[in-house]
């Protein structure tokens, strides 16, 4: 069964985390709890966006803190406790998985190697490399499919299953960001 | 209740970026204040600053008599609604209202008792036991009010709280939220983009940009002083007409394709400023415009004739853009007024009620 993971990181210690992850999402699984940070299963995403969950959350505990939702493909690119300390290097608010995987690959090496070999061994060749000759022509389909000698609708095919295979959306612009820095640092 | 003080305060973001410039203010107590402004204009940075949500990077901030830049926020006493009325999905009305509370380990009849107390000043009585799923969007947005209310705090901030409702139920909430404000009467920062919202809504207007203040004022202050030319243009729908020309000696105000006769008031007022001789802005509003035979009576030498553009019928009156040798000139005329696009059309500044501004600065002249 596919699941989300959802990241509550506070900057209060004690028990409010606890009470947070147990009262906000009764249906999630508690995956991991530090004295800052909790960790949810959800069997489905939230229904309403990160963005009003952070407010309402706010608004209640009135203090900074970060949320974070993992699409099911997305989740297992990288260990859960790198994505927690990713999280701490992040500036309190609400995120998307692939702003947590810019700042954790961007903030430490080790984890940017452990990503590179999970993502390899999870796609193709080509479905790698049209990402990321995506990434290279600024987001422009047309100019990448030419410099891959392939058609472009070829090349949009392999980032739509790239895409599925990874949750990762490569004709975003966070994503390729992402994977630029990944095989260019 | 509390009275809000900043003094100079700043913020500048880690990118550099000045969010916010020599913010200085006093929000009384009990008042309802509303700052208003383009995207990105500082607006909602500042009431982060309040809540605790932002650091302050330099000057003061008091609530009341204490000095809160150290204060964390939730040591503020402060409630905050947003924009988003979301609410927790498997919680009832009741539940959602009480979580904060039970979060600051309230005990359950104190939470019973302001819930209670809220939902009846917000007519939620009868729903209390209902999931989110089975309330209207006006019945949600009521319930985030009611988790605000509940926490008797001594200042309310609101960041955009209705600018996800549908048009009909943005004005009914607004009504809501003044009627509300009367009746618990907790001093109020409400932040919002919508001009309208700020006139209808507010005790007193803060008009920002780029993270100045640029007008402090009651909203017919606002409206009817403008201190400067993006306080004019950014208030008032239709938006206000500009006109540059100059002040002759004569007491007229020229351009290059027509002349004014100003009236001996206003023309003074811009003598003894010294204005005559140099160019200025005019700034006339649409419903300063008129096209009809009383007017033209009074001052027939400052009749305009010129084509129609646009005609846009809103039901009571008609807005009508003239082509006024290339610049575009709004006027708002009655809806009888039988005009077409093409038609040549006369039309007359209500001068008396025009805004002048130094064509350097922007800034108010008269």
């Amino acid at each position: 069964m596919r699941m989300y993971e959802l990241y509550i990181h506070t900057a209060r210690q004690g028990g409010l985390i606890r009470e947070l992850a147990a009262s906000i999402w009764p249906e999630g699984e508690l995956l991991a709890l530090s004295r800052q940070t909790a960790v949810l299963q959800l069997p489905e995403a939230p229904e309403d966006s990160l963005d009003a969950y952070h407010e309402l959350i706010m608004s209640d505990v009135s203090q900074p803190f970060t949320i974070a939702l993992f699409t099911p493909q997305s989740r297992s690119l990288i260990g859960r406790k790198w994505l927690c300390r990713a999280l701490e290097r992040l500036p309190f608010g609400h995120y998307a998985d692939d702003s947590v995987l810019y700042a954790l690959n961007k903030h430490f090496a080790n984890a940017r190697k452990e990503f590179r070999r999970r993502l390899e061994n999870r796609i193709s060749k080509h479905l790698l490399e049209s990402a990321l000759a995506l990434a290279h022509a600024d987001l422009n389909a047309t100019l990448a499919a030419k410099r891959l000698y392939v058609h472009r609708n070829t090349l949009l095919y392999r980032l739509r299953q790239f895409k599925l295979q990874t949750g990762l959306d490569p004709q975003r612009f966070r994503t390729a960001a992402l994977l630029d820095l990944l095989y260019t640092l | 209740m509390a009275e809000l003080t900043f003094k100079n305060v700043r913020k500048v973001f880690e990118n550099s970026v000045e969010a916010v410039n020599d913010f200085s203010l006093n929000v009384e107590d009990k008042e309802f204040l509303v700052i208003v402004g383009p995207s990105g204009c500082g607006k909602s940075t500042t009431l982060r600053m309040v809540a605790g949500l932002e650091d302050i990077t330099s000057g003061e901030l008091y609530i009341g008599d204490t000095y809160a830049n150290p204060l964390p926020a939730k040591d503020r006493d402060i409630a905050m609604v947003f924009q988003n009325y979301a609410l927790y999905p498997h919680m009832n009305v009741y539940e959602n209202m009480g979580f904060g509370l039970r979060l600051r380990k309230f005990p359950k009849h104190e939470i019973e008792r302001r819930v209670n107390d809220a939902a009846r000043i917000l007519g939620l009585e009868n729903l209390l036991d209902r999931r989110p799923k089975a309330l209207s969007g006006g019945q949600r947005q009521r319930v985030a009010l009611g988790r605000a209310i509940v926490r008797n705090a001594k200042v309310f901030l609101m960041d955009e709280p209705l600018s996800n409702l549908d048009a009909k139920l943005r004005v009914q909430m607004r009504g809501e939220i003044v009627k509300l404000h009367h009746r618990i009467e907790t001093t109020t920062i409400y932040v919002t983009h919508d001009q309208t919202e700020a006139m209808t809504m507010a005790d007193r207007i803060v008009v920002m940009r780029d993270g100045f203040i640029q007008q402090v004022g009651t909203p017919f202050e606002i409206f009817n002083r403008p201190a400067n030319l993006f306080v004019a243009g950014f208030i008032g729908t239709p938006t206000m007409n500009f006109l540059d020309g100059e002040i002759t000696s004569q007491g007229t105000f020229k351009t290059d394709d027509f002349e004014l006769v100003l009236p001996d008031e206003v023309f003074g007022t811009l003598k003894d400023q010294g204005y005559t001789g140099r160019t200025v802005t005019l700034g006339i509003r649409p419903q300063d415009v008129y096209d009809d035979r009383d007017m033209f009576d009074a001052t027939p030498e400052n009749i305009l004739e010129y084509n129609v553009e646009i005609a846009e019928l809103m039901g009571s009156e008609t807005n009508i853009t003239i082509d006024v040798a290339g610049r575009e000139v709004t006027a708002r005329v009655d809806a009888r007024t039988d005009v077409g696009i093409g038609d040549r059309i006369k039309f007359i500044f209500d001068l008396e009620n025009a805004h002048f501004f130094d064509k350097e600065n922007e800034q108010r002249i008269n």
